[in-house]
């Protein structure tokens, strides 16, 4: 190496140093986490008094239509992916292969998943999303389109009762988990 | 007292390998055991639809709507695990160039960066 470069590789190197901490993740949004906080109580309640009364999605909850209660925590929870949208990680979470790649070589040394998924329908295949959003979008938007499906899984079963209620609710907990590790992980 | 004759570059090339080295080893461990728990708790639950559907529990309807529920996490799950790697990416590169600040403040003998 020239002198010249080494005092260019050394001088980069001091810009970095003096710029500060350098940010490869949006910012740690303490309302994203109290959101989730906020939904996850409000759901686990909605689904026991939903197990207690055994009421159908055309039923009341809390005095009004089940159906207010399927829309405010659409709304609420369409609030955090704009949100976190918003502050925008400028990585396509698609763009990050490497972590994927991670996690599905898990999955084929474990390949319980597709052991499973075959058990109900050999056609299953599971895909991930290849979204241009950012990461922590994605699991938001994941967990907004949970709450989507019990509204879909109320009206198909006629209740919210039983094994299948209570497997949606713990996947349901899972998805919020995920969300908050992820948004903690940024502080 | 210390002078530019300090600014040893292989004391400091040590001393990099060694931060970047006990932060990546531990952010490493930790997110694996975080990425492999909730991948085991997902395989479960993905037996519990499946047993549930098989049983007769749960509709075959129903079984669909949870495995899609089920893949959801699946793919925010591989989304998490992008985001802690980026933030242990992020607190590696602030720890090193933490440490060249650290070093080359203490060789100039004042608080140059």
């Amino acid at each position: 190496m020239t002198n010249i470069k080494r005092i260019a590789v050394c001088l980069l190197g001091l810009v970095l140093v003096s710029c500060g901490p350098i940010r490869l993740l949006p910012e740690y949004d303490p309302e994203i986490e109290k959101g989730l906080n906020k939904y996850h109580v409000e759901t686990l309640q909605f689904m026991a008094e939903m197990e207690r009364t055994g009421a159908p999605a055309t039923g009341t909850y809390n005095g009004q239509p089940i159906s207010k209660y399927y829309q405010d925590t659409s709304a609420s929870l369409t609030n955090l992916v704009v949100r976190a949208e918003a502050q925008g990680g400028r990585t396509p979470c698609s763009k990050l292969g490497n972590a994927s790649d991670t996690v599905l070589s898990f999955i084929a040394e474990t390949s319980v998943i597709d052991d499973a998924i075959d058990a109900i329908d050999p056609n299953t295949q599971i895909s991930v999303n290849q979204n241009e959003s950012d990461c922590s979008s994605i699991v938001l938007r994941a967990v907004l389109a949970n709450q989507r499906e019990l509204e879909g899984f109320h009206r198909s079963e006629g209740s919210l009762r039983g094994p299948g209620a209570q497997i949606f609710r713990e996947l349901i907990s899972d998805g919020v988990r995920v969300a908050l590790i992820t948004e903690n992980a940024k502080k | 007292m210390t002078g530019l004759s300090d600014l040893n570059v292989g004391t400091l090339g040590t001393r990099l390998v060694n931060t970047a080295a006990g932060i990546a080893g531990e952010a490493w461990t930790n997110i694996k055991s975080v990425v492999a728990h909730e991948l085991r708790v997902l395989a479960g639950r993905i037996r519990d639809i499946a047993e549930a559907a098989l049983s007769g529990e749960v509709s075959k309807t129903g079984a669909r709507t949870l495995l899609r529920v089920a893949r959801n996490n699946l793919a925010a799950t591989i989304a998490m695990t992008s985001v802690l790697l980026l933030a242990a990416a992020q607190k590696l590169i602030n720890a090193v160039l933490g440490e060249v600040k650290n070093f080359v403040n203490g060789a100039i003998g004042f608080k140059l960066l």
